[in-house]
């Protein structure tokens, strides 16, 4: 007896379980969990959805991620805060797990061969970032749910109404991040490059038609967000947005391709996409191992440069220039290394490529290759998820818990009411001392963000012109503070304390040490009385 | 559809991940409780970074510890010996062949450490500790220094180091173009050492402090 639906299940229980014992062992909690949390809480308790109580400002990305904490403290009664963690975890977890299952099935019903079908669910069950990004408290989760939707809507044979999967799967795309946008343009491009649709070669006017119904669609259900947004902070824009644009430098369309390429001749090579693509959070302060690095650049380019394979299937040329697409966007904001959790979504369309060029070496001699490479990458996820739960670990206990959190309690406990406090790291700090935050860039702050346009972004000058009764550096920012300004802190501030947890943790046997070397030790200043 | 006699990948695949999750957490639980032998070198540029704070803002004997800390971490980091050095001999923790030994050893892990090599010397040139005082290695030292640089530092390390070796006619020489690259570059500190030196030279006489 066929049981369709007995496969993509046992997909969801091991995408499941996976990311259920990465929560069980690490039980992570991702700085900007925080940042954002604080809102929800905000809004359970009556204060509005605002970081800071009677400032209406925007500040945080994800419409999702703000609400379903929201809901998640409200029905577990305000609790606790790990109550409430653990309820959005095991909806995230859900989200996560859903889909996997929904990205496998979409290759099932394209009659991929089971090995490669097999091989894509072992990859997205062990890639690492994804699990961990899941249960952190980072939108992660419901974001792949989207694009695997929207994956299933574009590629997946016999869909009814098909517009309107596309366009409830673009909204959830929308409401998961403002930059949704870019995964719905990236997977109707390459749609529509290679005129396919359900597996099937499709006229490109039949495309846009079904596109205009699933975009009017989109806009219906995403805009009472918009709307309410606008109307409620006085713009459509996150405030976390416009605070990052106010300190990049502009950028050149070659520079933004040479950034994925990393060989582009008229740029300074670099590999900081495809590198971290499939590398754990914090991999350019180091302890990663080379190798890991390399086969996280040499997958991204099989799978984001496929598409321009000939012979390869329509469905898997439009996901791999999706997924080309999707690095190009990335390389957009990356220095030397990108947000860890814009990773996960490219990388699922990588994998969805990959697998999909090895089904089609299904029938010649060189089958086996693709599957013993496939198997390999089965294992190198595996060692990764592993290796990043023990480190995750080891951060949240003495980095996260022992340290940022320790900072937090002892500035509540030192602060007076209506002090302001300067830092980079606003989550744990921001959260735990409820102090007034002036961070940089401003995610949290009107004031930084007009202090940035009016002195630069040295933050020498910003102190001086912000004048915040606080300011908590890590060693090098302190460093770099007293070099440009020897004055500022000896003279206007007075060093009051350091908290390091750097001894504990330099003698850790995990990998990425450099992540946790980053916030091992911070140092508390605090401005002089005026004379 | 696939072959439903092909479930066994995601069976197994079930089970397989089952056991692994187990393990891992077995794992992940003892990676807060042991402790390798040595550091992880990878702490190494926060430490550095705390260092050179401390250095900056003239905590000098803070900066001594976390100079050493950080040098546990990467021993083979010539600047930092050189901070070392430095910050020992403005905390009056460490004796004057302290100070020596980090410079040199700076010097031997970079010849290139301009700043370093000056400092190594100036010391070897004017310090009146007859185990530090090495009037030929520091003129070999001073004229390697000349051939990358011409600033004020650069000729006053030269002229003591020709003192020391009884070269007085041509120390006074270096001096006085020490004199006038530091008036040049409006060094007013530099000014008044050079112009002192021009006068000792010319009372043939050598540094040493």
């Amino acid at each position: 007896m066929e049981r369709p639906w007995f496969r993509p299940w046992m997909v969801f229980c091991a995408m499941a379980l996976v990311a259920l014992g990465f929560a069980l062992g690490t039980d992570r909690i991702w700085e900007d969990y925080l940042i954002t949390y604080r809102s929800s809480k905000n809004l359970v308790e009556g204060n509005g959805l605002v970081f800071h109580p009677g400032e209406k400002l925007h500040t945080f990305t994800s419409p999702l991620g703000v609400l379903l904490p929201a809901f998640c403290h409200w029905v577990s009664g305000r609790s606790s805060d790990a109550v409430t963690m653990w309820c959005f975890r095991v909806l995230s977890i859900a989200a996560l797990a859903a889909a996997a299952a929904v990205a496998f099935s979409v290759l099932d019903r394209l009659r991929w061969p089971g090995w490669a079908a097999g091989l894509l669910a072992l990859w997205l069950v062990t890639e690492a970032k994804s699990v961990d990004f899941s249960i952190n408290g980072m939108e992660t989760g419901f974001l792949l749910l989207f694009v695997a939707l929207t994956v299933r809507a574009h590629f997946m044979p016999g869909l009814e109404r098909r517009w309107m999967h596309l366009g409830l799967a673009w909204a959830g795309l929308m409401w998961t991040r403002p930059d949704g946008c870019v995964y719905v343009a990236a997977l109707a491009g390459g749609s529509m490059a290679f005129a396919v649709c359900g597996g099937e070669k499709v006229g490109r006017m039949e495309l846009l038609r079904m596109f205009l119904k699933a975009g009017a669609l989109c806009t219906i259900v995403y805009l009472p967000w918009l709307v309410w947004a606008w109307w409620y902070y006085g713009t459509p824009v996150p405030h976390t947005i416009t605070a990052k644009n106010g300190t990049m430098p502009p950028r050149s369309v070659l520079e933004i391709l040479g950034r994925w390429t990393g060989s582009w001749a008229p740029v300074k090579l670099n590999f900081a996409v495809t590198d971290g693509l499939f590398t754990p959070s914090g991999w350019p302060a180091g302890g990663w191992p080379m190798w890991l690095i390399l086969t996280s650049r040499v997958m991204a380019f099989v799978g984001g440069l496929c598409w321009v394979v000939k012979s390869l299937p329509p469905v898997v040329r439009a996901l791999s220039l999706a997924s080309g697409v999707m690095l190009v966007y990335l390389g957009y904001f990356t220095g030397t290394s990108t947000a860890a959790w814009y990773m996960p979504g490219p990388g699922w369309l990588v994998l969805l490529a990959v697998a999909g060029l090895a089904s089609a070496m299904q029938g010649r001699r060189q089958v086996w290759l693709a599957v013993a490479l496939g198997a390999l990458w089965c294992v190198r996820g595996a060692w990764t998820t592993v290796e990043l739960a023990r480190l995750s670990k080891v951060e949240q206990v003495y980095v996260e818990e022992g340290n940022r959190k320790v900072i937090g309690e002892w500035l509540k406990a030192n602060a007076q009411p209506g002090d302001t406090m300067f830092m980079e790291c606003l989550g744990y700090l921001g959260y735990y001392s409820g102090l007034k935050t002036l961070d940089y860039p401003g995610l949290s702050s009107r004031e930084v963000v007009d202090a940035v346009k009016e002195v630069g972004t040295q933050w020498h000058a910003l102190i001086r012109k912000l004048k915040p009764v606080w300011v908590v550096l890590r060693p090098y920012e302190a460093a770099r503070t007293v070099e440009a300004d020897s004055a500022l802190l000896v003279k206007d501030y007075e060093e009051v304390k350091v908290f390091d947890v750097s001894p504990r943790v330099e003698r850790m046997p995990v990998h990425g040490q450099g992540l946790l070397s980053f916030d091992s030790t911070f140092i508390i200043f605090k401005r002089r009385s005026e004379p | 559809m696939m072959d439903p006699q092909k479930t066994w990948v995601p069976s197994w695949l079930a089970l397989a991940l089952s056991i692994g999750a187990a393990v891992g957490l077995v794992l992940v639980q003892k990676g807060v409780d042991v402790q390798s032998e040595s550091p992880s070198l990878h702490h190494g540029p926060m430490l550095e970074a705390m260092a050179k704070y401390y250095m900056l803002s003239e905590q000098h004997g803070k900066a001594v510890d976390a100079f050493r800390r950080a040098l546990i971490n990467n021993p083979r980091s010539s600047t930092t010996h050189m901070d070392l050095g430095t910050m020992l001999l403005l905390s009056g923790q460490g004796d004057i062949l302290a100070v020596t030994a980090e410079y040199a050893e700076a010097v031997r892990l970079d010849p290139g450490n301009l700043p370093a090599v000056n400092n190594l010397a100036w010391l070897k040139a004017t310090n009146a500790n007859e185990k530090v005082r090495d009037p030929v290695k520091a003129l070999e030292l001073a004229e390697q220094a000349m051939t990358q640089t011409d600033n004020p530092g650069a000729y006053r390390t030269l002229a003591a180091a020709l003192a020391a070796n009884g070269r007085f006619e041509e120390a006074v020489q270096a001096a006085e173009k020490g004199l006038a690259k530091a008036t040049e570059a409006k060094e007013a500190s530099a000014e008044d050492l050079l112009r002192e030196m021009v006068a000792l030279f010319k009372e043939k006489k050598a540094l040493s402090l």
